[in-house]
């Protein structure tokens, strides 16, 4: 009887449910998630910022340490290279400052000429804050990275971010002290340039099968257009979301499509993606707003 | 209990790790991906509960940081958890080669199944590429 009472005791204790329910219960809230989070997408901020805010200052916490150690390991590895390095650079150095005087008049005469041609507001002039890469995506599916400034630094949503001299890509995405970019290699990025030389518009889109390679797409491009390998191409003033005059990358292989109608091939982009580290953002949004006024 | 703690603490630490880290361990463009392969190895290990456990807990994150939609990672992280737990009666401890195969396998799915959900639905038909 003790026995028989005890095993009841146990089995009431173990109630569980079988994990194929469990599983038909977890795909059918991911179902409603999904359709409610894209039908929301803006209210889903607030969770993502919670998330985030436990998340991201580990990222920093674990970046910071390695950096530290790769640092301390340069060191030991890199000082013979360093002092050969040194010589050469001091060469260098003497050419380089002659050099740069010349080019310094060349500069005073550059501003002249610039003031003439009322071209002094190209980026030149776009504020900018310098921001650090903490995180990217976990694989290779998307391109977007996570940068360490957020609205507490003055960014907000659709401002563009260059590194080095091209454009990288846009803030998709802005919170408290982090903020998520959307680089223009993603699949589904698309940009609308224009060629610096010959002012005709196309359309550059990231492409997932054309990363290895190192280009991405342009198309669109009107057949009447002259384009050589090169030309480079800039954000157009037509675009809703970029500044006009951003370098993004160079022509490729441009060729006429089977239409006819219209040219396309591969850009090459201005900036380096494999090693982003420190990004440019630029602290000011193109304002469209009397175009969404129009649209509507 | 324990089990779930210790997964819980575990799935954040390697995703932390795999988003900072792991980038520089990368060979040819490929990475490991370490969320995936615990949430596969917890399965394999505790059974098809711990692994849709793990799975919902690394989707939920994924989603969270990096994706545009909420709930579509979770689902098929969870859903691998679950396969995974279904060959769970093939675990022993000495036993290398089974879970290597069962890993393999999950990546590969849920390779398969990024592609359909994410590409697929957009006109990328270019199926052997993204592959």
């Amino acid at each position: 009887m003790i026995e028989k009472g005890r095993y009841v005791m146990q089995k009431k204790k173990k109630i569980s449910f079988s994990p194929r329910y469990i599983l038909m219960i977890i795909s059918f809230l991911c179902l409603i998630l999904i359709v409610l989070s894209f039908r929301f997408q803006n209210e889903t901020t607030q969770l993502r910022q919670t998330a985030g805010g436990v998340i991201i200052p580990m990222q920093n916490g674990i970046n910071k340490v390695g950096r530290v150690i790769s640092k301390e390991f340069q060191y030991a590895t890199t000082v013979k290279k360093l002092v050969r390095q040194n010589t050469t650079l001091k060469k260098k150095l003497d050419e380089i400052s002659a050099e740069n005087k010349l080019l310094q008049q060349d500069k005073y005469d550059l501003e002249n000429f610039r003031k003439l041609y009322d071209l002094d507001q190209q980026y030149a002039g776009y504020p900018k804050v310098a921001a650090r890469v903490i995180s990217s995506d976990p694989d290779n599916w998307y391109n977007t990275f996570i940068i360490d400034k957020g609205t507490q630094d003055g960014l907000s949503v659709n401002m563009n971010v260059m590194a080095g001299d091209g454009l990288v890509g846009i803030i998709t995405e802005c919170n408290k002290s982090y903020s998520r970019v959307r680089s223009i290699i993603d699949d589904e990025s698309s940009v609308t340039g224009t060629f610096l030389k010959t002012t005709d518009n196309c359309n550059v889109s990231g492409n997932l099968k054309l990363m290895n390679k190192g280009v991405i797409e342009l198309s669109n491009i009107a057949n009447t257009a002259k384009i050589k390998d090169g030309y480079e191409v800039v954000t157009s003033q037509v675009s809703d979301k970029y500044l006009p005059g951003i370098l993004i990358g160079y022509a490729r292989d441009v060729k006429t499509d089977s239409t006819n109608m219209t040219k396309s091939g591969y850009l090459t982009p201005a900036a380096d993606f494999t090693g982003l580290d420190m990004v440019l953002v630029i602290t000011e949004v193109k304002d469209s707003g009397d175009l969404e006024a129009i649209m509507k | 209990m324990k089990r779930y703690v210790f997964l819980f603490f575990m799935s954040m630490l390697l995703f932390v790790l795999q988003t900072t880290l792991f980038h520089q361990f990368s060979l040819g463009n490929i990475e490991p991906n370490l969320i995936l392969i615990l949430t596969a190895i917890s399965g394999f290990m505790y059974g098809r509960k711990m692994g849709m456990f793990t799975g919902v807990l690394c989707g939920l994150m994924m989603d969270l940081l990096y994706s545009n939609v909420i709930g579509l990672s979770i689902l098929l992280f969870a859903v691998i958890g679950y396969l995974n737990g279904m060959v769970t009666k093939f675990y022993y401890k000495e036993e290398i080669f089974v879970p290597m195969i069962s890993i393999g396998v999950s990546d590969v799915m849920y390779g398969i199944l990024f592609y359909i959900t994410n590409y697929l639905l957009r006109g990328r038909l270019d199926f052997l590429h993204y592959f």
